[in-house]
């Protein structure tokens, strides 16, 4: 089996794998008791704790761990829609995001729209980057949040959300980030105040499932989602997931440690396979080979390292997936949704391709434990595959 | 590779094939999807997520991968437009038959090329077999669930690489496999006739589809041109239809007959729905070749005219390339402009075409 889909998920990071099998069964305290089982329960979250605030450097009161980032994406938008409802007088006012993210944004967009409130979705250019001049335009009186997806997950592109969220500020609104792919996998720094809330998933990161976290910038106010204990210091109720939060907490550590070799390795990798494809006939990379624009950037680099869409003539990436798992190499046909159906990709619309195009659109995302040997084997079951689909 | 529903019957198929020996890929195809598919799905349709499910714990307990596939630009293109173009102008389309012919077998057929799966298999209620003389055909099931009507368009080289493992079962014995065989189907309830149209409310899918203006009120006159009264716009309308038109009549009166191009709606008495005679045009050659039945050479053939038309002996001759006519030895009721004429030689499909 060769995975080459480590945008839909990862491999847990062995050491995280390690410790939460030694926790299992030992470390049962629950965080919030006052005897020495719950102490030190409690000191394994605050790790984990600390291990985030050192990964994205901010504060330790600033992480909220959740049961994931379809939780924080949730939070972030609802719990500052029912803030500003709450301060305006029952105002539901307006929020700006963009055409290119999560599900678990869109879907709480819409249902923030079904209770009264409004939304605007900025469209990507031509290249898979959302200007923040769009942003700009997009934005009325009662804005009062902007929420831009950090890298897309389907052709790897980094938003500028730097100059975004400095945009978002000056007219007085609050900035969310889906982080998702971009944790753990490229350098982040929250210290520079342009991001209110960033909202990150484990299992993207090499940690465990069912455990995510959304930062919440010191002195931004949002609504809990979840009312009953008091943990996360009462804004997130609800018995912390100690084993997995300890696993998250390990692979936070690792991206740390590891984060510089891990994206020379996968760069190098994606680069290589990059280079493969391009020897197939009618097969064109989307998003690559993109000049490093420094208008864009100023928090992040220009590309995910991992990320490789590639469009291929004649070939059908539906097909081209069954194919493919036919002879073990997991790959992913644009974003799949739950029914495993895979939509014609909005973003390689955007990109002036095609709905046919979009169609023969497949994603391979290189992840920190693939190995060369594995691109070039999986190269030769991608052109092996690619013949018998043209034939 | 099979086309699995979720349904009782694709379930099976795709567990005999397993039995059989077959290298057994399971497919859905997401075909359709709106506001009811969830209804749909509740309601057992063949395209919600509760289908897929389905499928999928299915394919893990015959222990082959499944996977869905999107064919909502074909199911759009071929299957709803067509059928809403036919009933704007006048007809009333099977859309089961559209779909059979360009999504199940023409867009799945091709993708099972390019997997290099030699065969597609389905759960229909019907055989395939090759005839002494080389064609291939869909044969008569023994069941009551006889499928073959919504089969006849189908090509001699969709045919070729096609497998129907329920052509010797009745639904009971169909539905003892799949409890023997541990499937969490076994009492599923079977789909509706339009899977799209889960209240069977067609005119108002019509509607939502095309805007109110695919509706416009008209006259019903009586085939002499009398006045009767008004209709609700033609696509409400079809051949043999007494129920819904809302007129004081002493006797039973019918739907004889549609006419788009004034926009009426001719009403006659019981004997003026019977016909004799069809034409049909879109003319499929299925158990004879093309030089076998040349233009001009009649059969005595055994006709159906609907999905649940008994059905009745006719002569049918080849009119031109692509055309037919049939004369019926009894009249049959409701001959419908836009439903498909379906001729038997024996349990074989010999030909069928669509009513004009």
């Amino acid at each position: 089996m060769i995975y080459l889909d480590n945008a839909a998920t990862t491999r847990l990071d062995p050491q995280a794998a390690e410790y939460m099998t030694a926790l299992l069964s030992e470390e049962y305290g629950n965080p919030s008791s006052a005897h020495a089982m719950g102490r030190s329960a409690k000191s394994i979250v605050e790790s984990a704790r600390r291990s985030a605030a050192d990964l994205f450097r901010c504060r330790e009161n600033e992480i909220f761990f959740t049961s994931g980032a379809t939780e924080a994406n949730n939070w972030a938008i609802l719990g500052s829609a029912m803030q500003y409802r709450s301060d305006h007088r029952r105002k539901m006012g307006h929020i700006v995001s963009t055409a290119i993210e999560h599900h678990s944004v869109l879907r709480a967009l819409e249902a923030f729209e079904r209770e009264g409130g409004s939304y605007t979705l900025v469209e990507s250019d031509s290249r898979g980057y959302i200007r923040p001049e769009a942003i700009k335009k997009a934005m009325r009186r009662d804005t009062f949040l902007v929420s831009v997806i950090s890298v897309n997950n389907e052709i790897g592109t980094i938003q500028p959300v730097g100059e975004i969220g400095e945009l978002a500020h000056e007219r007085g609104c609050l900035f969310h980030t889906d982080a998702v792919q971009a944790a753990g996998h490229i350098p982040v720094s929250l210290g520079s105040g342009c991001v209110d809330l960033f909202s990150v998933s484990a299992h993207k990161m090499y940690g465990p499932k069912g455990v995510g976290l959304l930062y919440i910038r010191d002195g931004v106010k949002i609504l809990p989602l979840l009312y009953g204990g008091m943990q996360e210091r009462g804004r997130r109720a609800g018995t912390e997931n100690v084993i997995s939060i300890a696993g998250f907490g390990t692979a936070l550590e690792s991206a740390r440690m590891n984060m510089g070799d891990a994206i020379k390795r996968v760069s190098q990798m994606a680069d290589k396979l990059i280079e493969l494809l391009y020897t197939i006939p009618g097969v064109e990379i989307n998003g690559s080979g993109l000049e490093a624009n420094e208008e864009i950037f100023d928090l992040f680099n220009t590309r995910h390292p991992g990320i490789i869409s590639a469009t291929i003539e004649g070939v059908n990436a539906e097909a081209m997936v069954i194919a493919l798992d036919q002879r073990g190499v997991c790959a992913s046909a644009g974003a799949a949704c739950a029914t495993g159906v895979s939509e014609p990709s909005h973003v390689i619309r955007a990109l002036g391709k095609t709905e046919e195009e979009a169609k023969n659109t497949i994603r391979f995302s290189i992840g920190r434990y693939n190995r060369m040997e594995e691109i070039e084997e999986a190269f030769e079951i991608i052109k092996e595959c690619v013949q018998q689909i043209r034939q | 590779m099979v086309g699995m529903s979720g349904g009782v019957d694709s379930s099976v198929a795709a567990w005999l094939l397993k039995e059989q020996g077959y290298n057994v890929i399971g497919i859905t195809m997401h075909i359709w999807q709106d506001e009811a598919s969830d209804k749909i799905a509740a309601e057992n349709g063949c395209c919600g997520l509760s289908a897929v499910e389905d499928a999928r714990r299915v394919s893990e307990i015959i222990g082959i991968p499944h996977y869905v596939m999107d064919f909502r630009g074909e199911f759009r293109e071929q299957v709803i437009d067509y059928f809403t173009d036919e009933y704007i102008h006048g007809r009333t389309p099977n859309p089961c038959i559209a779909c059979n012919r360009y999504v199940k077998w023409g867009a799945l057929l091709k993708r099972a090329g390019q997997l290099g799966a030699g065969y597609i298999a389905t759960g229909h209620y019907a055989g395939v077999d090759r005839l002494a003389n080389g064609r291939y055909s869909v044969r008569r099931s023994e069941s009551k669930k006889d499928q073959t009507y919504a089969l006849y368009n189908l090509t001699q080289e969709q045919l070729e690489h096609t497998l129907m493992p329920l052509g010797g079962y009745e639904k009971p014995a169909v539905r003892e496999l799949a409890k023997k065989a541990g499937l969490p189907v076994s009492d599923k309830r079977d789909s509706q006739e339009i899977c799209f149209i889960p209240d069977h409310d067609h005119a108002s899918f019509i509607e939502k589809e095309r805007g109110k203006d695919a509706a416009v009120p008209g006259n019903f006159v009586t085939s002499d041109g009398k006045v009767l009264g008004r209709h609700k716009g033609i696509i409400h309308y079809t051949i043999g239809q007494r129920r819904g038109l809302n007129l004081p009549m002493g006797q039973h009166i019918y739907v004889t007959g549609i006419r788009p191009e004034t926009n009426e709606v001719v009403l006659g008495y019981g004997d003026e729905v019977f016909s004799e005679k069809l034409r049909a045009d879109g003319l499929n050659l299925m158990a004879v070749s093309d030089a076998d039945f040349p233009v001009g050479s009649s059969r005595r053939l055994w006709g159906k005219i609907r999905y649940r038309h008994e059905g009745e002996w006719c002569s049918v001759t080849r009119t031109g390339e692509d055309s037919l006519e049939a004369v019926f030895e009894r009249p049959v009721r409701a001959v419908t402009p836009g439903q498909a004429a379906v001729f038997y030689d024996g349990d074989h499909i010999f030909a069928g075409g669509t009513i004009i």
